[in-house]
């Protein structure tokens, strides 16, 4: 017993001594159990959060592996909504649609998105421009894409007379994945040590060469994480696509104008209300291809380039 | 004594009322209170062996800490100086792969066997840091943060009184009586690790770790650090770690050199420098060891 | 000299193409002010207090100040903004809790070994698309929600219309689950980070004063933390009002009437714009293309606002890693 301690120090004191002994608070225990109870309640959130994820995973590749057949990659979407069990029917439309649509909207994204990004990092010296530039960047990567898509509507399938066309899609999804692509190029470029850059500069190189050839190259796997996220981002969009793509059930489409074009999410949004098996087994067919890639381009872009640049950055 | 000097000096310097004295009492270190906790406060390093994973930081340390002195680790960067520490208080539970063998005892009782609370623990050993890190908050608020969240006062008042005491006998109350509900933040880097021994010791621990409290400080602040160790020594068992080795002769009773892992030497403060037994201390102390 | 002059250009080509956000922006505002013109003259005010939205497609065409519209069309956003407020309200008070606390276990509580599994799995949420989390709210979602409300809030499931087939009868509650969900990765992961940014000293200092783990988080890591946690919130709140896809599917369909119970059918701005694609073409007026417009814009309006106020409360340069960015 500590007699100095007892008066005005609140804490239990034990006449044996132990570590819970004295200087135990009095509120230690409700202390103690809430610790517990809130870290068990967080983990409980956690799991019920994050199993949806797992559901939707095991529940598409189920399907998918279901009724996945060559057949019905090969095919088109023409024969789906036949009431024959027997029907052809596949997604080859939609699957090249897609991939058409995300290269043609990548090869209008990446150098405007690059070069914009290479602005940023190497000659904005983070000067007032630059950081209204980058607020508007971000703005635009919130802009939802519902809105993009009706905008594309508005101004290249009515004004510009467009029609319907991967063109069209490919601009607007461009759009979408600009604001990515600057941001990922600008962050990727700060990130390169200054070593190299002033060493290159030190023996007389110019600052275009010195972005071009060094700076870039060591960016590069920062540069397409980002690029590949954005494409993973375009090629599940679905409401930008409804009001500037349309929809073919063939392949018979051309860049640009006035052609309908097929694409995997719209099998997926519509394919399910048609009451015929092979319709219904189509967009399930749809959804995993879909998932598996987004899990392709996330694993690549996460794993596989995360360990080129750190390669990369070993070899400085 | 030492400390009461220093509440006397500290005292005169300030308007008290009667109620304040008196319930300040109790945190006071009397001579009552050093009669009685004379014997607490020993730590007893047996057969201490750390691990992270595989790697072993420390080799079969044996060394005994005594109440009331300044005991100090000192030693060449990554000797486990830092690791030793903060076994003291099992601050490195959180480490993954941090395990031990041996053990670490606090008056007779295992900090590491099952029915050690951690938490509780940190109660009676309280830690400083290297770099000042008082939180984002009042002056006020970080004394009070300890006692607070611990319910060890009754009323505002006193409180209030554990944090002017807290604050006294950390020597700062003088510099900052007027200003407690300015942030801390904007305190000197040496008045900031000056709070934060205040805020350690406002939970009233027995022992008080300090692991280089005064290495990111400037030298007048490194003197004003070194000598409030001297008289928290009167109340508390203080273990330092230290590279500097002016600061382990200025402050230390007791000396430990440690290098890569090992308890090389242990000693009295002057003799360990004067004369050391081992010749890797004699080589350390003669700079020639980095 | 040339390489001078080489270095020159190079900054200004690429100063114009990072210009290009900034130009996006004005033309996507300055295109639905102008699409939308005719529709604000015509209609005015009553667009924003009408819940009735009747574009009169088979009647004959009349004329206001020179403009075509349809006689007797109505066109009320009032329910469609209600929907979208009320979903997202929902989405924010399930969905902000939920994905904080994952952030929590994320950052303090589960092992490097195990938060790096689980993050993976959360980035992966963000990824999927929105229609497929649609399509697994009509498969999974929805019929266990009416099936488990059945039993446990049969009372107040009488109140609920049935739509068209069992399957499609969706509404408020399981568009603000579907929206939770889909916010959940944006929240936990900008919070995760910020969490992780707490000066691992202030941890310490909490710990060293024998403090709980759960009060080392609440006291310490949360307040460091709040801005950036409440920026996130916002984010996904801009999210969820823009959210189209998912919530089409599972929102019900509504029209002209407000949602009484968790359980009616609802419709929101950016999922009736998606439904009206039809109405847009065959409107002999082409007002429906102005009122539509006009929607969009408030849309727009909204989801800007609060994506401004997120953008200044996460802070700025806390992203620093291009494979975080997408959530961001």
């Amino acid at each position: 017993m500590e007699p100095d301690r007892e008066p005005t120090n609140s804490v239990q004191l034990q006449d044996s001594f132990s570590f819970e002994g004295p200087v135990r608070p009095r509120n230690y225990t409700r202390r103690k159990a809430l610790n517990l109870f809130v870290k068990g309640l967080l983990i409980v959130a956690a799991v019920l959060v994050l199993y949806p994820v797992v559901d939707i995973l095991y529940l598409f590749a189920y399907k998918g592996l279901q009724v996945i057949s060559i057949s019905r990659l090969i095919e088109t979407t023409a024969g789906a909504a036949s009431f024959n069990p027997h029907a052809a029917g596949g997604l080859a439309n939609a699957i090249l649609g897609t991939l058409f649509i995300v290269g043609l909207s990548s090869m209008i994204a990446v150098p405007l998105g690059v070069f914009g990004g290479v602005y940023l990092a190497e000659f904005s010296n983070d000067n007032r421009f630059s950081s209204i530039v980058r607020f508007f960047a971000d703005v635009l990567a919130g802009v939802p894409s519902i809105i993009l898509g009706y905008v594309g509507f508005l101004v290249l399938v009515l004004r510009f007379n467009l029609g319907y066309s991967a063109l069209g899609a490919a601009i607007v999804l461009s759009v979408l994945m600009f604001p990515y692509t600057v941001r990922a190029t600008e962050l990727a470029l700060k990130r390169v040590p200054n070593g190299i850059k002033e060493g290159a500069l030190a023996l007389g190189s110019s600052k275009t060469t010195i972005i071009n050839r060094l700076s870039l190259k060591f960016a590069l796997p920062g540069i397409l994480t980002g690029i590949l996220l954005s494409l993973s981002i375009s090629v599940g969009e679905t409401a930008p696509l409804l009001y500037t793509a349309g929809f073919s059930d063939y392949i018979n489409w051309t860049a640009c104008c006035h052609t309908q074009i097929g694409y995997l999410t719209y099998v997926v949004f519509t394919f399910y209300t048609i009451p015929t098996t092979n319709a219904i087994d189509l967009s399930y067919l749809a959804t995993f291809l879909l998932i598996l890639i987004v899990l392709v381009i996330n694993i690549v872009a996460r794993v596989g380039l995360r360990r080129l640049s750190r390669d990369l950055e070993s070899r400085i | 004594m030492i400390a009461e000097e220093l509440e006397q000096e500290q005292n005169s310097g300030m308007t008290l009322s009667d109620k304040s004295v008196k319930v300040d009492e109790p945190l006071q270190p009397s001579s009552d209170r050093l009669d009685s906790v004379g014997s607490r406060g020993r730590i007893d390093i047996t057969d201490l062996s750390v691990f992270y994973g595989h790697l072993q930081v420390l080799k079969n340390i044996n060394l005994a800490i005594e109440p009331h002195k300044i005991t100090v680790f000192m030693g060449p960067s990554g000797c486990g100086k830092s690791t030793l520490i903060r076994t003291l208080n099992r601050m490195n539970d959180n480490v993954p792969g941090f395990h031990v063998t041996g053990s670490v005892t606090i008056d007779g009782v295992n900090i590491y066997s099952r029915g050690v609370d951690p938490v509780l623990l940190k109660l009676r050993v309280g830690m400083v840091f290297q770099k000042p890190n008082p939180f984002p908050l009042s002056i006020y608020d970080n004394v009070c943060f300890g006692p607070k969240i611990h319910k060890m006062t009754k009323s505002k008042a006193e409180m209030d009184d554990v944090v002017r005491v807290s604050l006294q006998k950390a020597g700062l109350w003088d510099e900052i009586k007027d200003r407690l509900k300015e942030s801390a933040l904007k305190l000197s880097g040496g008045q900031q690790q000056r709070l934060c021994i205040a805020r350690a010791i406002a939970v009233r621990p027995e022992i008080l770790l300090m692991d280089e409290p005064a290495s990111a400080l400037d030298p007048g602040s490194t003197t004003r650090v070194e000598d409030l160790m001297v008289d928290l020594a009167a109340s508390y068992t203080v273990v330092l770690v230290t590279h500097n080795m002016q600061q382990a002769a200025r402050v230390g009773n007791k000396v430990a050199f440690l290098y890569r892992g090992d308890l090389v030497e242990v000693g009295q403060a002057p003799n360990i420098f004067e004369n050391p037994t081992n010749p890797l201390t004699e080589k350390y102390i003669s700079g020639k060891l980095v | 000299m040339a390489r001078h002059l080489q270095d020159t250009i190079y900054k200004y080509v690429t100063m114009c193409l990072s210009g290009v956000a900034l130009a996006l922006i004005f033309i996507i505002i300055g295109v639905l002010i102008d699409s939308s013109y005719p529709a604000l003259v015509v209609y005015g005010s009553k667009f924003f207090t009408s819940i009735t939205w009747n574009a009169e497609l088979t009647g004959s065409i009349c004329y206001t100040s020179g403009i075509a519209h349809m006689c007797g069309a109505t066109f009320g956003v009032l329910v469609y903004l209600t929907g979208t407020l009320l979903s997202s309200g929902i989405a924010l008070l399930i969905g902000a809790p939920a994905a904080v606390g994952l952030a929590i276990v994320l950052a303090e509580i589960a092992p490097r070994r195990l938060a790096s599994p689980i993050s993976f799995v959360m980035e992966l949420m963000a990824g999927i698309p929105s229609v497929i989390y649609g399509f697994w709210g009509i498969l999974v979602l929805v019929p266990y929600l009416k099936s488990t409300l059945e039993v446990g809030l049969s009372h107040s499931l009488s109140s609920v219309p049935i739509f068209s087939g069992a399957v499609f009868s969706a509404g408020l509650l399981a568009s603000g689950l579907i929206l939770a969900l889909m916010i959940t990765p944006i929240i936990a992961s900008i919070s995760r980070d910020a969490m992780r940014q707490t000066p691992e000293g202030l941890k310490e200092a909490g710990r060293a004063l024998g403090l709980t783990d759960w009060e080392i988080t609440y006291k310490v890591v949360l307040p460091y933390a709040r801005t950036s946690i409440i920026g996130s919130i916002a984010l996904g709140l801009g999210r969820a009002l823009g959210e189209t896809m998912a919530v089409a599917l599972v929102c019900g369909g509504a029209s002209n009437f407000l949602p009484k119970t968790f359980f009616y059918p609802i419709n929101t701005m950016a999922a009736f714009i998606v439904f009206q694609l039809d109405a847009a073409f065959t409107d002999p007026s082409g007002m429906s293309i102005s009122v539509l417009a006009e929607m969009a814009l408030l849309l727009m309006a909204i989801t800007m606002i609060v994506n401004v106020v997120a953008r200044l409360l996460v802070r700025r340069g806390f992203v620093s890693r291009p494979e975080n960015l997408i959530q961001v």
